[in-house]
């Protein structure tokens, strides 16, 4: 924290009349608060200098909800329970649960694999069980790079690069591993959903 | 997307990754004893809530602080406590600290010094002691954990159980959560100390597994190499590890349904119990830390029923342990530390119960590399106060560094800027229980 501008900030509230909208539009208005996490320089190694925004982990309850809404789960769980530890929601936080600071988030060797064996992510992954992914393959207007951008777009919000969209229309082109092009579609999703550009937030 | 596929999906694959990946692994299940390469493990019996010590291991008979226990011999010179009939057939293995001397009575700040061995300190980040002996001792490619935490009860000070300014790669594999109370007896622990969704889904072949974590490793690679973070390390990290440990066909050690009803019998269908068993199986496979939690020790009221009760868990599991460890030729390279977060005030208080009281306690060392058979120092007759010289906590550490042959002066990078010594300088080995 910088007390000149500590200074200042305060100054400008207390003469916007304490205006709590002012002051959150000056904070995220400013050039520090809207840097992006990418690093350009070493220079900007060292997160004390603020030269760049911290990469933090995400929340239990982030991180789920995140995977809720990029798999397009919907809870089975009657809505009264979900607030208590019961359902998909509250077995999934048993595991996520921290009190850890957020830019000093450390992922577990259970939360990984609970990402990636896990029955809620089988399930999301799932060619046969994942009604959004089966949504995107069977597709008849999605050629294979549509297919790949809904699911970027999907988990992490952004096109494939022309490197991506190369390599993995190439891998779904002959079927993954399998030699099922359903299922190397699936692992696309399966990686996207366990990548730190979904899992964290930057 | 309700699931549709079963249990019996998500279990059955495991036994086919151990088959396929017996070409290339070494034999986990190999004798470890006859390896002389084999390092040292050590086993932390962590006691948290604070034990009155008092009563199980500095006994003052006679007097009006001594309440109704009464001592047995355990060796020549080594008296303990009734109430572990099972542990006190191995005094000669066992070193008793009687001279442990702390000024905090807290719950948080016991824990964290005796955990770290260090008070907490503005921004520094300490290693958990399991952190820092594995770092030390353990395999950086071994595919099971170096560092494994059976139930713990992190409520009192979550950085007291972390691998703090050493990172992610160092963080402890945690299996089971322990509660602030005893366990109680006929919990699922079978199940509880399993690691969960160690097998890939049974729809997916092996070779998929494969393939689709090739596909997110160079996924996050891009996304590290543009935005280097100590978040997005720990992601990586702990994805790998838990890699290793799927294809490890050590993780077999987890599945105590192996063992013979009556040796799971003999540690206690408890948690603690059962942990101590798990324990034994690790230090089998080679893992050099492990640390078994037991809750329950905070007895402001009914000391004398809950410690005998407590007792009555404590002594099959360990006791157990330490014939089982030594019956496999174990003993000599495993060091056990036992302890917990301070010890309880002598004088008995309305509730018939023992409040905190860090002055005056007892902390106990046995096996690997500690000359047993002893106690080290002394406290008064009413056991208010040490007398001689206390022991301080950096030097109860540096002492189980010492026994498990590591240079507790030995300093690693910190969050902080400066290198920080495994133990601080202040510590004096005790020197008279290092065999």
């Amino acid at each position: 924290m910088i007390p000149e501008l500590l200074e200042d900030l305060s100054k400008a509230f207390v003469a916007s009349g304490y205006d709590l909208r002012f002051l959150i539009q000056t904070i995220t208005r400013s050039r520090a608060y809207q840097l992006t996490s990418r690093q350009t320089h070493e220079s900007q190694a060292n997160v004390k200098t603020f030269a760049r925004m911290s990469v933090k982990g995400m929340t239990g309850e982030q991180l789920f909800d995140s995977l809720a809404q990029a798999t397009g789960f919907q809870d089975p769980t009657p809505a009264q329970q979900r607030q208590f530890s019961f359902g998909v929601r509250g077995q999934f936080l048993t595991k996520f649960a921290s009190t850890e600071k957020l830019t000093e988030k450390q992922t577990s060797i259970l939360q990984a694999l609970t990402m990636m064996n896990g029955s809620f992510m089988a399930d999301a992954t799932s060619t046969d069980r994942s009604q959004f992914l089966a949504g995107v393959i069977d597709a008849p207007f999605l050629n294979v790079k549509g297919k790949l951008e809904v699911l970027y777009l999907a988990s992490i919000s952004r096109y494939p690069s022309p490197e991506e969209l190369a390599k993995h229309t190439s891998y779904i082109d002959r079927g993954g591993n399998s030699g099922d092009r359903d299922k190397a579609i699936g692992d696309l999703f399966w990686a996207l959903l366990n990548s730190s550009e979904f899992m964290l937030n930057h | 997307m309700r699931s549709k596929f079963s249990r019996r999906d998500l279990f059955h694959v495991s036994a086919g990754l151990g088959a396929a990946a017996s070409g290339w692994l070494p034999a986990f299940a190999a004798d470890a004893a006859r390896n002389p390469q084999r390092k040292r493990s050590v086993i932390l019996l962590w006691m948290s809530g604070g034990p009155a010590t008092i009563d199980l291991f500095d006994l003052k008979p006679g007097h009006a602080n001594g309440g109704p226990f009464r001592q047995i011999e355990s060796a020549p010179g080594l008296q303990i406590g009734e109430h572990l009939p099972r542990l006190a057939k191995h005094g000669k293995s066992l070193a008793v600290v009687r001279s442990m001397s702390t000024k905090e009575g807290d719950h948080g700040r016991g824990t964290y010094y005796l955990r770290t061995g260090n008070l907490p300190q503005g921004a520094i980040q300490f290693p958990t002691i399991g952190s820092l002996v594995s770092k030390e001792i353990g395999s950086p490619s071994s595919e099971l954990p170096n560092f494994v935490s059976v139930s713990p009860f992190r409520a009192f000070s979550q950085g007291a159980f972390g691998p703090g300014f050493l990172g992610p790669n160092y963080a402890p594999l945690v299996v089971g959560e322990g509660n602030f109370g005893a366990p109680q007896p006929g919990q699922d622990a079978d199940r509880t100390l399993r690691v969960q969704d160690l097998s890939r889904p049974g729809n997916v072949s092996p070779e998929q597994a494969e393939s689709r974590y090739d596909i997110l490793k160079e996924m996050d690679q891009a996304f590290i190499a543009e935005h280097p973070n100590v978040v997005a390390q720990s992601h990586v990290s702990a994805y790998d590890r838990a890699v290793r440990l799927m294809q490890s066909v050590g993780a077999k050690a987890f599945d105590l349904s192996e063992e013979p009803i009556k040796v799971r019998d003999a540690y206690g269908r408890n948690l603690f119990g059962q942990g101590c068993l798990l324990a034994r199986r690790l230090v089998e496979r080679g893992v050099p830390f492990i640390e078994v939690n037991l809750g329950g020790w905070d007895t402001h009221q009914n000391n004398f029923d809950a410690v005998k009760n407590l007792c009555g868990i404590l002594d099959p599991g360990w006791g157990t342990l330490m014939t089982d460890l030594e019956s496999r030729g174990l003993l000599e390279s495993t060091t056990i530390i036992w302890m917990g977060e301070f010890g309880r005030t002598p004088r008995i208080n309305q509730g018939k119960g023992r409040d905190h009281f860090p002055n005056a306690w007892s902390a106990v060392l046995a096996g690997g590399g500690i000359k047993g058979g002893q106690a080290y120092g002394k406290t008064s007759d009413d056991a208010t106060k040490v007398e001689g010289e206390p022991t301080s906590v950096p030097s109860l550490l540096a002492t189980l560094c010492k026994a498990v042959g590591i240079n507790h002066e030995k300093t690693n990078p910190s969050n902080v800027g400066r290198p920080i010594r495994i133990v601080d300088s202040s510590a004096k080995v005790i020197k008279d229980i290092v065999a």
